[in-house]
This record gives structure tokens, C-alpha cells and sequence, in this order.
């Protein structure tokens, strides 16, 4: 594929206009979606969140052009190491201050005086890392992947143990992250069917313990009565209305050309119209064929990634696009199940167009990494010249015609 | 194998699947739209069934210092869901003493009725089973919130509160017609809470506030509700009322319709310059009682033939023609003359009539004869030259009072059918037309504010949370009635009548009353008049040098024999006046003198106990009111909202001056020709000689403040 490269806009062009496309939609949505969020928590001021999206966008492009233009995609492979103690530490700490009663809410976020953000999210970041660094040095022998494999999942046990606490279906994103880079970073298959059991135990375990022990912590109670609704139906969907029922009152009143930009009035009866059903609303809004195009926007995004992963030279950046890419795909198909009802209710927030703070950040940071690779995929290519910035010894291997 | 394939054609196999989860997702879209359609159908309706409108608190109405005189006082019911989940988990330990704390509450139902239908209620997972079985006040559900399982709160106890305002006027009824009233809904009280009659009527739209809104939600199996949009508080509406000058009304016309048994009566106080209606009282009799029934000042009901008080009007008319002069003279003979057919009486023709009059003189002796012969001499080839004037002054209109209901004057034009041959005769004296007491206040007012015929008006602003949002300015009905020469004629004319004629007994030492007295035979139906049924009136403005208040007063069909303005309307005007005139000099004084004392001033709060007085303060934003010590007696101040006992000014006695002001007892004990000596501050609260005992003059009287 021939791009004359921008100036600027290094890395696969057909990426940044697919991010332009989700900022886009962004702005729009978040505009309408927020009209009742925006009464209740800056004062009617309809256009605040629009302002303060507009600034997150900018801030995550900001972010994105300086790790493409500045950063070697070999720091993050030395940063991945310490990155992950830090998560481990915040989440940690998170976790402590909470059962000390000393944090607000859910628990999920960390306030740190000057920014506050979810632990999880760095955790995210950090653990994809560190298992594409790990990966990435341990292709050699089936003893070596062998190794990559007690490494990672002893690490992903530790953080998604922790951030189940407060969020399971973060947790259970990012287990599956990292199934998912397991597998497409060659661990043998009876590993991973063992991890499978085991884990299907483990929520049979908690389920079964949500009954037997009511004392036991609160999230165990709220995903047993989450499946429970899932597949019995919710109880109280005869008495009125629930979330979903209100996502798919979206879906239904937009048919297939949608009822036009801010006309969306169901968005106003959601507690999270603006976050994890934010995909019902797009439907209502712009219609059934806008809200098929930008699930395959996400589509899109992945199918470039496999392309950059395939033009990848060296086996970390392979590794941490599919991880990243996995993970923000991932995450949408949640949004998205969710909203449509596929999947049972849960909070993920559509990545890239959800009213974010933080977590945008660190979105912006993953996209960062994958536009890095593919800018340094195409700088090989056209010079066959190692990247000019810092000079590493390579840790991990390259990858043969 | 290769890594770059085997990494490569992993991930296909990954993508394989999301585009499959992809095409599940389309495959339920479409579905969700083309299936089930009736259930989405209800549910977007059921969306409207969950909006639940947050009601703002209602603004207050304020007396002009701040005092309030109506407010919105929150009461509340407490539901119980029975199908929360704390509440499951504890029910059974805990239904028995629940039932036992209500039955000790409410002690409407032993403890085994209330535990019966709480576990009827909880077998059928009642999500909001109603606890109260009336309104409990604020004190009360700080209580019942500590009762079990409901002091888990909200989720652990399952405890709703739904809060619902009373309106209550803390001061009972003073000028409670004027201040209105709000309808009492479909369900016969709580449920209306719109502004109906008087201010609270006229000023709905600033009242009322903003509706806030609020969805009921089902969050992982719990019904919340959310507040959408915080619901705006009402403003507050400042009134004109002055608390002190309207208690002097309402207690001295109280005590006169108490000493006449008359039907009803009405009094209305008015700033001269301003308009400005600084108290206003209507009080009917029902069931034996004065209470505050109807807004006689200003609705249809108060819309009479105004008897004399009217010949100022036509006098006036005559007078701008330049047809007459004050000095003109008319022979009113005896007292009785034959006009078309119908004859007319003076009020004192028994007496033999007073023969040849000046203008002047006819009407500070009120003598019907004379005016009527003064207007048909001048008018009548020209009828229609007097009633022009007269629409000219603005008369024939209604005021145009904010207030809904006012009464709409009446008057004939010649050339209508009812127009008849002898109607301008009738005319002239006040008979054959309508006016409302606060319309020909609103002329009195006119003549004693140098022409100018400002409206009347009951708000001086509006604030928003003590913000001052609209400030009513006076309005000018008519900059200049009638020319400077022909108001100075009214003027002397209307001092002439309290120096010579009807209205000679409101006559004082201190300052000089300008008025005129009415007489009117009250017409019932359409049979004429009946014998024995007058409405008495007195309006005028005082001092007449410099006049800063008009006032009238009106006593419909008194008993007993009194039935002249000059003795039933005029006792009332007389006490009022003064003692308005001595309250404006304490005024005065007390701005001469302590102005530092204005920071600590605090809303005059009346009666009531302590704890309510605390609360009304705190919901009022009133925080200091906690920190100051209250005096055993701020309980209540008896003699404020008390009538003054109807012997108080009797000649002879002692007046009765418990409760008043210092310098308003000053006044009435000197006045009745006592020596005063004071001692403390406040109000009065012992005198050393008993109310109603032998008046000796020069006597000296020791009057306690506290």
C-alpha cells in the first residue's frame, strides 16, 4: 500500500482518518447525548461537556502526534516493566483506601490531588505492555513460551484479581486482552483451555457464593444478579423499565435513518445515555445504517492493526498492537453488545466517542503506540534504516519472511 | 513455522469472530426494530409515566419590613419499600417494634393492626407502603427516621419520604383576603397549589417557581429517582402591608362592626404619594364572627352605590365648569324637594332644613337637596357634560389592580335606557352608580395628592432569594384631574366638613383630618331600597396640611340605630388616623435616633412555640435566630393580634394601651387627659391604673414596657 506519508499525521493514514471519523461522532453525540447530565451538573450549561470533549480530544490527539513524532516504540517496552509495579501499587492502594472507607462511589477512581483517574486504566495499559514485552522475548522454544506464559498469567491474575473488586467487567475486558495476545502469541492451546476452565470455575465459584454467603463482597452480588437477569430475564422488566430496556427503546425509535442529530429523547431517561449506552443513542440519533458503520469503523481500526501487525519487523510491536487493538475493539463490541442487548448490562465506555476524562487519555496512549508502530513500520520500509532516536539493544526477535 | 503467519493467522481467527459478533449485533438491531414492536411501543409511553415533576417551594408574601405574612411549610408522608433488599434481610427481626414505635406515634391503631397490614404489605413485596397515616411535620420524621429498619435509610431501610407543602399564614388572618388564597386542587386541598385569589392570584407566575424534574429509574433491580433538573424556588413578594398600621386598622374596625353587628366592613390605608395600600381589611360577619370572608375593598360584592361621598365628585365637576364657585349660593329650603316626580331628602329634613347654603356649607352639612339642585341647574340641558368629566377622571374604568376580581364601576350615560329623567338628580348625590371603596379611595387620594390620581397598589418588589428582581413603581392613572384652583376649592371644602359639618366628632388637638362622610341606602335587588339597611362610609386623608395617608373606611348595613358615616364610619376613620399619625412619629423618631440598631433587626416573628419558631427561622434562612436568647414571653404578645376591648375609649375611663407601642399609649392616655410615665423598652405590659376605671385628668399613670 503506497500513502505518501503527512508531515505530521505519521503512521497509517487510514487510522487517523478513522479516529477523526470517531472524533467526529464524538463531539455530536456527546453534545445531545449530555443535555440532561448537563442540568445536573453544571447548571444547565448545555454546551460545558461539549467543551470539555472538544478539550480531551484535543488533548488525545496532542498525545498521539508526540509519541509518533517523538518516542521510540522500544521505550515502551523498557517502560513496560516499571509500569506495571506502578499499577500494581496504585491498584493496591486504591483497593486499601476503599475497604478503609476512605474512598467515595465505587471505589474505582483515584484522586490524586492534582488528576484523578482510574487505576484500572493505567493497569490496562501497562499489563498489555508487559505481556507484549514478554511475549516478544520468549519466541524462541516451546520452554521459553512456556516461561512467557507463568510470567503473564501469574501478573494478569494479580491485576484483574484486584480489579475485580471494583469492576468486573474491566476485569474480564482485560482477562480476555490477554487471552487473547496469548493466543496469537503461539502459548499452546492446552494452556490456555486450562485457563478457560479455571476461570469458568471461578464464576461458577463466585455465583454460587453470591448465595451462600451474603456478606460476601458487593460486586460478587451485583455480576450474579446481572447473569441472573441475563438469562431469566429481569424481574422488574414487568413492573417498568430498565436500562436496556431503555437502549433498546433508542434502537427502536431510530430506525434506520435515526431522528436526526439532538433529537434523541430517551437519552434523557438514562442514567449513562452519554457512557455505556452511548451506542443505543447513536442508533437513535443517526439510525440503523450510521450505527453499522461505526461498528465497522472498530472493524476497520482492527483490520489495520492486523496489516501493521503483519508489517511489523520485530515481535514486541506486533505484539502490542494486537494487544492494544484487542482490547479497544473489545471493549467497543462490549459497548455495543450492551446497547443492543447481546450482551448482558455493563459499563464500558465506547472508546473515542464517550464522554471521557481521563480514560480518554490513556485511549489516546493505546492509539499512540499502535499509530508508533505502524510509523516505524514504514520508516523500515522505505529506509531500511533503524529508528533514529534512542539506540537499544533489542530485547526481543525479528520476524522472518 | 513462521512467527509472523502464525501471529498473523491468529489474529484472523480473532477477526473472524468479531466480524461473526458484528453480524449478531446487526441481526438483534433489526430485530429489536421490526419485532416486538407493541412492547416498545409501552414503554415509550410508560417513559412519560416515570417522569415525576419535583414541586419548587412556593415564594413567600412578605409584609413591606419582611415579615411574612403567607408561606409553604413542608409536610411530610413516609412510604416503606417492602421489597428492598435490606429491608428483606432484617424484616422479620425487626416488624414487631416498627409496629410497636407507629402505634406509640400515631395512636390511631393498636400495635397488632399495624403489624398485621405491615406483613400483608411485605408478603405482597409492597414497594411503597405507606407508614404515615397523616402528614407529619418536620420534628416529626426526624423521629420517625430513627424508628427500626427504617433508620437504615433510604437503601439499607427502604424508607421514601415524599414531602408536600402546606401554605399557612403565620399571622393569621391579617389581610388574609388581600394576601389570597391558593385552590384547593381536584382532590379537595393538597393537590391544587396554584395561586387563586389576591397576591397569591395576581402573582402565580413570580411564586411559583420553576418545576424540576425527575425520573424514576430501575438501577440493577432498585427503583430510584433521580432529580433530573433541581426544581426553582419561588420568589418572594414583597407586599406593601405595614404589619403595625394594618393591626390599628383591622383591630378598629373589628371593634366597631363587634359594637354595630353590621353585615361586613372594610378599611384601606393608602400612601398618599406612593399608592401604596399600606393596610387593607375586610372583615363579614359568618356565623356571628368577623372573619376576613371576602375582599370587600376591591371585588364585586364591596361594588355599592357610594352614597355622599360621591358629591365631591360632582361638586368637583360643577366646580371645573366653572358653573359654580365654592361661595355660590342654592336654597335647600327645607330639606325636602320635588324633582320630576320624585322627591329628595336631606338627611335631616325632620329638623326643618337649612334654607339658603353656599356650596360650601351643602356640602359640609352633606345636604342632598343642594347638590342635586346644583347639578341639574348646571346639567340638565348638558347631562352629558357631566358624565364626561367624570369618565375623564378615569372613574369609569376598574383600576386595573394586579388582583383578579375587582368590582367594575358603574355608571350611566344619558342616551341609555335606563337613563332616566330623574337619574342626574340621583346621580349627583351618589345613587344610580358603583364604586368599589378602594376606586373612590383611589379619588380621595387623588385630591390629596395635588391632583395626580395614582394607582393603587399592593407590592412594592419582588425578590428572589432577598435578590431584588422587579421593583413596582407608582403608576399614574391621571397626572392632573382637575385644574389647581378647583382642587384647592375640594380640599378646603373636604377640611370644611371635619371643622363644621358631618364629620365634626374625628375633630382632634393634633394634627386636622379632611374628609366627607356617606350615607347610602342600601338598594337590594331590584325592588329599591330598604328601610333601615345603609352602608356607612368615611374616606379622607390626613394630616390635611400636608396629607401622607388616605383612608377609607366602610361599614355595611350596621344595627342599632347608628347607621350615619359621620358615627359608625367616622370612630373607626378617627382611631385609625390617630393612631397611624402617632405610630409615623415614633417612626420618625426611632430613624432619628437608633439607626445603628437597623443591622440587628430580625423579621417580627409572632406566637408560637419556641421550637416552631426556630424551625420557620431555619427554613426561612434566618440562621442567626438560633444563637439569640428568646425571652420566656416571645411566646406570645397577647394583645397583638387581640381586639382592643370595646370600652377602651369610652369617655371617662381609662384606656386600655396593653400591647401597644409606647409611643401609640403615650398618645391615647394623653389624649384621654392623663399624665404618662414610662418605664423600660418594648411593648406595654402593665399599667398602673386598671383599663376601664374612673378616669381622674392630671392624673398620673405608670406604664410598664417589656
Amino acid at each position: 500500500m503506497e500513502i505518501t506519508q503527512s508531515k505530521i499525521f505519521k503512521g497509517d493514514r487510514v487510522l487517523w482518518i478513522v479516529l477523526m471519523l470517531l472524533s467526529l461522532l464524538s463531539l455530536l453525540i456527546v453534545y445531545s447525548s449530555t443535555g440532561a447530565l448537563a442540568y445536573r451538573q453544571a447548571s444547565g450549561n448545555t454546551w460545558y461537556f461539549l467543551i470539555r470533549q472538544v478539550f480531551f480530544l484535543g488533548a488525545g490527539f496532542g498525545l498521539m502526534l508526540v509519541m509518533v513524532n517523538f518516542l521510540s516504540v522500544r521505550i515502551y517496552s523498557v517502560l513496560a516493566n516499571l509500569l506495571i509495579y506502578i499499577s500494581i501499587g496504585l491498584l493496591l492502594v486504591t483497593t486499601i483506601l476503599k475497604f478503609a472507607g476512605l474512598l467515595q462511589g465505587t471505589g474505582r477512581t483515584l484522586d490524586l490531588g492534582f488528576i484523578s483517574f482510574q487505576p484500572a486504566e493505567l493497569a490496562k495499559i501497562s499489563l498489555i505492555m508487559y505481556t507484549a514485552r514478554v511475549l516478544g522475548k520468549n519466541q524462541g522454544t516451546r520452554g521459553q513460551l512456556k516461561k512467557a506464559f507463568i510470567k503473564i498469567i501469574s501478573h494478569t491474575v494479580v491485576i484483574c484479581g484486584l480489579i475485580f473488586l471494583s469492576n468486573f467487567s474491566t476485569a474480564a475486558l482485560l482477562f480476555a486482552t490477554i487471552f487473547t495476545m496469548m493466543f496469537a502469541g503461539r502459548i499452546s492451546l492446552k494452556y490456555l483451555f486450562i485457563v478457560i476452565l479455571l476461570g469458568m470455575t471461578i464464576v461458577a465459584g463466585a455465583y454460587i457464593a453470591a448465595d451462600r454467603f451474603p456478606d460476601a463482597p458487593a460486586r460478587i452480588h451485583t455480576v450474579k444478579g446481572r447473569i441472573d437477569r441475563f438469562i431469566k430475564g429481569d424481574p422488574n422488566s414487568e413492573k417498568g423499565i430498565t436500562q436496556a430496556d431503555y437502549a433498546k427503546l433508542a434502537i427502536y425509535e431510530g430506525g434506520i435513518f435515526g431522528k436526526g442529530p439532538g433529537h434523541s429523547n430517551v437519552s434523557n431517561y438514562m442514567a449513562s445515555a452519554y457512557n455505556d449506552f452511548i451506542f443505543a443513542i447513536i442508533v437513535e440519533e443517526y439510525g440503523l445504517i450510521i450505527g453499522i458503520m461505526v461498528m465497522f469503523l472498530y472493524l476497520i481500526f482492527f483490520f489495520r492493526s492486523v496489516v501493521i501487525v503483519r508489517r511489523a519487523t520485530r515481535t514486541f510491536p506486533a505484539f502490542l498492537v494486537t494487544g492494544l487493538t484487542v482490547l479497544l475493539v473489545y471493549q467497543a463490541m462490549i459497548n455495543i453488545g450492551v446497547s443492543t442487548g447481546v450482551l448482558p448490562v455493563t459499563g464500558q465506555p465506547l472508546p473515542w466517542i464517550s464522554l471521557g476524562g481521563s480514560s480518554l487519555l490513556f485511549t489516546s496512549v493505546a492509539f499512540g503506540c499502535i499509530l508508533s508502530v505502524s510509523y516505524q513500520n514504514q520508516i523500515n520500509r522505505e529506509t531500511q534504516k533503524p529508528a533514529v532516536q534512542v539506540n537499544m539493544p533489542d530485547e526481543d526477535y525479528e520476524m522472518h519472511k | 513455522m513462521d512467527i509472523r503467519k502464525a501471529i498473523v493467522s491468529r489474529i484472523a481467527i480473532i477477526y473472524f469472530f468479531l466480524l461473526l459478533f458484528g453480524l449478531v449485533v446487526i441481526f438483534k438491531m433489526v430485530s429489536v426494530q421490526k419485532i416486538k414492536n407493541e412492547r416498545w411501543e409501552q414503554i415509550a409511553k410508560n417513559l412519560e409515566e416515570n417522569t415525576v415533576i419535583v414541586k419548587p417551594n412556593r415564594g413567600n408574601i412578605c409584609a413591606g419590613d419582611g415579615s411574612v405574612l403567607a408561606t409553604s411549610v413542608p409536610g411530610y408522608y413516609v412510604r416503606i419499600d417492602l421489597a428492598a433488599e435490606g429491608v428483606k434481610r432484617v424484616f422479620r427481626d425487626e416488624n414487631d417494634s416498627l409496629a410497636h414505635y407507629l402505634a406509640n406515634f400515631f395512636r390511631d391503631m393498636p400495635k397488632s393492626e399495624y403489624k398485621r397490614r405491615l406483613n400483608e404489605a411485605y408478603k405482597s413485596g409492597n414497594r411503597g407502603f405507606m407508614l404515615t397515616p397523616r402528614k407529619v411535620d418536620y420534628q416529626e420524621l426526624q423521629k420517625i427516621k430513627k424508628f427500626p429498619i427504617l433508620r437504615r435509610g433510604r437503601f439499607g431501610g427502604g424508607m421514601l419520604i415524599e414531602q408536600e407543602n402546606k401554605r399557612v399564614n403565620p399571622l393569621g388572618t391579617l389581610a388574609l383576603r388581600t394576601i389570597g388564597d391558593l385552590n384547593k386542587g381536584a382532590y379537595g386541598g393538597v393537590h391544587g397549589h396554584i395561586g387563586y385569589t389576591g397576591l397569591e392570584g395576581a402573582y402565580e407566575q413570580y411564586l411559583k417557581g420553576v418545576d424540576g424534574i425527575s425520573y424514576r429509574e430501575n438501577l440493577s433491580g432498585r427503583w430510584i429517582t433521580r432529580i433530573e433538573i433541581e426544581p426553582q424556588n419561588g420568589m418572594d413578594v414583597i407586599t406593601t402591608i405595614d404589619l403595625k398600621l394594618q393591626d390599628i386598622a383591622e383591630s378598629a374596625l373589628m371593634k366597631q362592626l363587634q359594637a354595630t353587628g353590621a353585615d361586613w366592613g372594610t378599611t384601606i390605608l393608602m400612601e398618599v404619594k406612593t399608592g401604596e395600600v399600606k393596610a387593607v381589611s375586610n372583615l363579614g360577619k359568618e356565623n356571628g364572627i368577623y372573619v376576613e370572608n371576602y375582599n370587600y375593598a376591591l371585588g364585586h360584592a364591596g361594588c355599592y352605590e357610594p352614597g355622599s361621598t360621591f358629591k365631591l365628585i360632582s361638586l368637583m365637576v360643577a366646580l371645573e365648569d366653572g358653573l359654580i364657585d365654592t361661595s355660590t349660593v342654592f336654597n335647600t329650603g327645607n330639606g325636602v324637594w320635588k324633582y320630576k316626580g320624585r322627591t329628595i331628602y336631606d338627611s335631616d329634613y325632620r329638623y326643618g332644613g337649612h334654607g339658603e347654603m353656599t356650596v360650601k356649607q351643602i356640602f359640609e352639612k352633606s345636604s342632598n337637596v343642594g347638590v342635586a339642585k346644583i347639578i341639574t341647574s348646571c346639567y340638565e340641558n348638558k347631562p352629558k357634560d357631566y358624565v364626561n368629566r367624570i369618565y375623564n377622571f378615569g372613574l369609569n374604568k376598574p383600576l386595573g389592580l394586579e388582583i383578579q376580581g375587582e368590582g367594575k364601576p358603574f355608571f350611566k350615560y344619558p342616551g341609555d335606557n335606563d337613563w332616566w329623567g330623574t337619574t342626574l338628580a340621583w346621580m349627583s348625590y351618589g345613587y344610580e352608580t358603583k364604586m368599589t371603596p378602594l376606586q373612590i379611595l383611589t379619588f380621595y387620594n387623588a385630591v390629596a395628592n395635588d391632583g395626580s390620581m395614582v394607582k393603587p397598589r399592593f407590592v412594592k418588589e419582588i425578590r428572589d432569594n432577598g435578590v431584588l428582581v422587579r421593583q413596582v413603581k407608582t403608576e399614574v392613572l391621571n397626572p392632573m384631574i382637575v385644574s389647581k384652583e378647583t382642587l384647592g376649592k375640594a380640599k378646603k371644602m373636604l377640611e370644611g366638613v371635619c371643622e363644621y359639618g358631618t364629620g365634626r366628632s374625628l375633630r382632634n388637638e393634633w394634627f386636622r383630618i379632611a374628609g366627607k362622610t356617606g350615607t347610602a341606602q342600601i338598594a337590594v335587588g331590584v325592588g329599591g331600597y330598604q328601610k333601615g339597611m345603609y352602608l356607612a362610609s368615611f374616606v379622607g386623608y390626613f394630616p390635611a396640611d400636608d396629607p401622607q395617608y388616605s383612608l377609607i373606611v366602610t361599614v355595611n348595613n350596621p344595627r342599632g340605630g347608628l347607621y350615619y358615616g359621620g358615627s359608625v364610619a367616622g370612630p373607626v376613620f378617627s382611631e385609625i388616623a390617630e393612631r397611624v399619625y402617632a405610630s409615623r412619629q415614633l417612626h420618625e423618631n426611632e430613624q432619628e435616633q437608633d439607626d445603628d440598631e437597623e443591622k440587628y433587626s430580625l423579621p417580627e416573628i409572632k406566637k408560637g412555640n419556641v421550637e416552631n419558631i426556630y424551625r420557620v427561622a431555619n427554613e426561612l434562612g434566618i440562621k442567626d435566630l438560633s444563637g439569640l436568647p428568646l425571652l420566656s414571653d416571645s411566646k406570645v404578645k397577647k394583645a397583638d393580634r387581640q381586639n382592643i376591648p370595646a370600652d377602651n375609649s369610652v369617655m371617662g375611663k381609662v384606656p386600655d394601651v396593653r400591647g401597644m407601642g409606647p409611643s401609640e399609649a403615650v398618645f391615647m392616655l394623653e389624649k384621654a387627659g392623663l399624665r404618662v410615665r414610662l418605664q423600660g423598652t418594648g411593648k406595654v405590659k402593665t399599667q398602673s391604673q386598671e383599663p376601664g376605671s374612673k378616669l381622674v385628668r392630671g392624673s398620673y399613670i405608670y406604664v410598664k414596657l417589656g
